[in-house]
């Protein structure tokens, strides 16, 4: 895979599959192409395994009046685009009725511009990767001699997607990533912790500090007490954190497909207030940073930012081309494809908490009785986002008493729901922080329920 | 190109994922995934490209990227992995079923999630969304090596769902689901029990019971697991921790454990290739690197036995080939995974089950779980009730359960007869980016004296 000629190569297989679609006299399809070249080294505990490979593949929908298949296969060779054209047209001919909803597939629009594109980080080699591992991973391990195993990992991926269709959509989105994260593990007699750290950019990443970071964010937990106590009360999110927490909370309940399907608890709440006043959340698509950018979504459609949540009050949800129609809107360039296996379907780009004023430290200085919660928690992904309900592990908690950080806490269990919580926010900090979740800073809500 | 040892994987499978939204397909996708990984052994270190073209020059193109990038790696490598050669092994392997999906028309397919969801629909209460969904995974797997093996085998997982949600009468969302999984042919879906009619049935009534259901309290408490339930504790619990590359890594903390207590004598944990049919397990009888899977005893009567190897993890650790060397897909390298994880029964019925509880939790169902490397883990709950004095006093709503492996399995009080193992093609297993791999978990219900619960203060 060359991302130079990537343009011309991947819009050529689209242009087949269009031909083989034009020749089966099928009138309304749909093609994507993608390929993604993946680059990752990783050494956990001295043991190193590399993985380098291409990754690509098509897939292809065909409508006949409002019947609509799909089909994909591995590999953008013509087999390939043979495979998914005739198995789309097969599938669609068994359908018995018709999606009467479907209006055909997205129309041309012009817009939508790619985030940062680092071209230099093509020359980085696979040595380079290789050298940048290591040195996070001894970085971590000779940080402290409790540390007992260090997983550190760099991944570089470039590539791209293509998608056209038969009203005239012919678009290539590229972008290139760089990424490093380390997992360290200490040990002090029986006592036991972790640490994470992780960057994602769209730029060079400096890895420097990484793997101190990740250490470090160990060995400040070996000297935690237990909670001892279930209670509710105020939990202060740190940027990470909190945006693993608002990635949860806004995946489902603004998608327009939940909204639509009657699995979304904002639907039919559009201009009234869920939130606090403080609270202006948008879906950002075009945040030149963030990796999740790309110029068109899935469907061709451009990416847009789009206005969420203004001021407290539900402002707007997510849509692709399909359930924009029958909501009777317009797409928000929000269909989205796990790969070229799925059909598209709806998904938030990067969810952006507008900034407030003051810093993790001073929210700290003022806060009587709470607990800082720092790291990734566990569970975040097994909440009921369809009720709200949440309940999750956070390894890595503090216990904040009269202003300060008293002691690092065992793990503890903290439950509330993901919905409501936007009511029970007190504050949301200035101190924002973009990672592949979301771009937030630190959030503080009073009434969770902690346990440990 | 100077590697010591050469794997080839040819992964040639076909998925079918069928979607009813609301009365309406939402998806009938097929996609065919057809691709080549090339492992090299390089000074100890494992280099690993794949290619979805299967032409010469690709594939030579792959062993270069393959060989490139274990040969920079090596300077970094402070555990080499190197492993003993075996003999060359010739096998080739299918699974047998009554209606293999692939002779059965989707029609039939589509049938049974319409039957299903209308079900459901009839039978809910002020539903507002319900959600069917089929899933099929099925083909072949051929793997060869330097040493002159060529293994193939089949791989069949399908898998029938149905989900319903409700609206409560202060506008509440919520859910429940049933459905069945695993390596077996769609004849399951007619045996008593397991049908799309009983999913139907089910989810509805389940939904209609949550309405009505509380919060789960937060703080220890003693603790009833379902089945089900108990199968993601065996593998969030133990399972992961006795991964090879988590003890040889040292993240494990059940490094160097082996021979030492790790649970009370009611606790058992096996890990199964190829398990009883009666169960809904996933069928594995080899490995990704063309190991015959074994029956391995994880942890008997609370002593920790064997850790889940792959060909280099066992040669490392001295242990006994497992055959849990498994990759989600081609572009993966195989690295140590579970296969069918699952607590050994015990002699209580349900009713003496829940008598000896007395007053607790008893958690049913799950939605999955996650383990860490300090030995803390999680695992979640999606129905239960509140149990006093052995009987059930009333619902309860989701809820996660946690707790370290260090002290959580000695706590296991008992377990009850009745063994269920289940799989399927939706969900699956997740580590080091590769997800969803199909596991098979399982168990009896297990009885806790003790259990943390992330709940709520009323």
């Amino acid at each position: 895979m060359n991302f130079t000629t990537l343009k011309e190569d991947l819009l050529s297989v689209a242009e087949e599959a269009s031909r083989v679609a034009r020749k089966r006299r099928i009138s309304e399809y749909e093609i994507f192409v993608s390929s993604y070249s993946n680059s990752q080294v990783t050494i956990q505990g001295g043991m190193v395994n590399a993985n380098d490979g291409v990754s690509e593949g098509i897939g292809i929908r065909v409508a006949l009046g409002g019947k609509v298949g799909f089909a994909s296969a591995t590999g953008i060779g013509s087999d390939s685009v043979r495979f998914a054209a005739e198995e789309a047209l097969s599938v669609a001919r068994t359908l018995d009725e018709e999606d009467k909803r479907f209006y055909g597939f997205a129309p041309p629009r012009r817009g939508g511009k790619e985030g940062i594109t680092d071209k230099k980080m093509l020359n980085i080699t696979g040595e380079k990767l290789v050298s940048e591992t290591g040195q996070i991973f001894s970085c971590a391990m000779d940080y402290d001699r409790r540390v007992v195993s260090v997983t550190a990992d760099v991944t570089l991926n470039y590539g791209g997607f293509a998608v056209a269709n038969s009203n005239g959509v012919e678009r290539i989105t590229r972008s290139i990533a760089c990424g490093g994260s380390a997992e360290v593990t200490v040990l002090d007699g029986t006592r036991r912790k972790t640490g994470f750290d992780f960057i994602a950019e769209r730029r060079t990443p400096d890895f420097s500090g990484l793997g101190e970071r990740a250490a470090r964010n160990a060995v400040d937990m070996l000297s935690s007490e237990s909670l001892g106590d279930s209670e509710k009360m105020k939990t202060l999110w740190e940027p990470l954190t909190a945006a693993q927490f608002v990635d949860t909370a806004f995946s489902s309940s603004i998608n327009g497909r939940s909204v639509v399907e009657g699995r979304s608890a904002f639907a039919g709440k559009i201009g009234t207030e869920v939130g606090i006043k403080e609270l202006t959340v948008i879906d950002a698509g075009q945040m030149p940073e963030s990796v999740a950018t790309t110029s068109i979504d899935a469907e061709g459609t451009p990416r847009r930012d789009t206005k969420v949540i203004e001021d407290g009050i539900l402002k707007g949800f997510l849509f692709d081309n399909y359930y924009a129609k029958i909501y009777g809107t317009g797409s928000t360039g929000n269909a989205s494809r796990g790969s070229f296996t799925n059909p598209p379907t709806i998904s938030t780009t990067t969810i952006a908490i507008k900034t407030g004023e003051r810093k993790k430290e001073d929210i700290i200085a003022e806060t009587q009785r709470g607990i800082l919660i720092t790291g990734l928690v566990m569970g975040m992904g097994h909440s009921n986002l369809i009720s709200g309900d949440f309940s999750v592990v956070a390894p890595n908690p503090f216990l904040i008493e009269e202003g300060n950080i008293k002691h690092a806490l065992e793990p503890v269990t903290i439950a509330g729901n993901l919905y409501e919580s936007l009511k029970q926010l007190t504050e949301i900090g200035g101190d924002p922080l973009l990672t592949p979740f979301a771009y937030t800073p630190t959030l503080t809500f009073e009434g969770f329920t902690v346990s440990g | 190109m100077g590697a010591q040892f050469v794997e080839a994987r040819l992964d040639d499978l076909s998925l079918r994922t069928l979607i009813k939204e609301n009365e309406q397909i939402k998806e009938i996708n097929i996609v065919r995934r057809k691709g080549v990984g090339i492992t090299t052994y390089w000074d100890g270190v494992v280099g690993y490209s794949y290619s979805a073209r299967l032409k010469k020059d690709a594939l030579r193109e792959c062993v270069r990227r393959s060989v490139g990038i274990a040969r920079s790696s090596g300077k970094v490598a402070r555990l080499k992995m190197d492993f003993e050669r075996k003999a060359a092994r010739k096998a080739a392997l299918t699974l047998k079923c009554k209606k293999h999906p692939r002779d059965v028309p989707l029609e039939d397919k589509k049938e049974m999630v319409d039957i299903a969801t209308d079900t459901a629909k009839e039978k809910g209460e002020n539903v507002s969304s319900v959600l069917g969904l089929y899933g099929e995974l099925s083909g072949n797997k051929f793997i060869t090596n330097s040493d002159d093996s060529e293994i193939c085998w089949e791989t069949v997982v399908i898998d029938l769902a149905v989900s319903v949600t409700c609206k409560d009468g202060s506008g509440n969302l919520m859910d429940a689901a049933d459905g069945a999984g695993g390596s077996f042919g769609l004849e399951r879906f007619s045996k008593k029990g397991k049908t799309p009619e009983d999913f139907g049935n089910n989810a509805a009534e389940w939904a209609r019971e949550k309405m009505k259901a509380k919060k789960a309290p937060a703080g220890e408490f003693r603790a009833l697991c379902d089945n089900h339930l108990s199968g993601v504790l065996a593998h969030e619990s133990l399972g992961h921790l006795s991964e090879a590359d988590f003890i040889l890594s040292g993240e494990s903390p059940l490094k160097d454990k082996i021979g030492e207590r790790v649970g009370s004598e009611h606790v058992t944990i096996i890990d199964e290739g190829v398990v009883n049919k009666e169960m809904e397990g996933f069928f594995l009888p080899y490995d990704d690197q063309g190991t015959k899977t074994q029956k391995t005893l994880i942890l008997d009567k609370g002593i920790l036995e064997s850790y889940l190897h792959t060909r280099a993890t066992a040669s490392k650790l001295q242990g006994q080939l497992t055959g849990n060397a498994r990759a989600v897909n081609f572009t993966f390298t195989p690295i140590p995974r579970m296969k069918n994880t699952y607590f050994t029964p015990g002699d209580m019925t349900e009713e003496e089950a829940l008598e000896t509880l007395g007053t607790g939790i008893y958690a049913i169902r799950t939605a999955g779980g996650q383990a860490n490397a300090d030995g803390s883990f999680l695992f979640k709950a999606v129905r239960g009730y509140w149990v006093e004095n052995g009987e059930k006093k009333y619902p309860l709503k989701d809820v996660t359960l946690t707790g370290n492996i260090l002290n959580f399995l000695v706590n296991a009080e008992g377990a009850t007869e009745d063994l269920e193992i289940r799989s399927g093609y939706f969900g699956g297993c997740g580590k080091g980016g590769q997800w969803p791999l199909p596991v098979g978990l399982g168990g009896p219900k297990m009885l806790f004296s003790k259990v943390r619960f992330g709940g709520e203060m009323q």
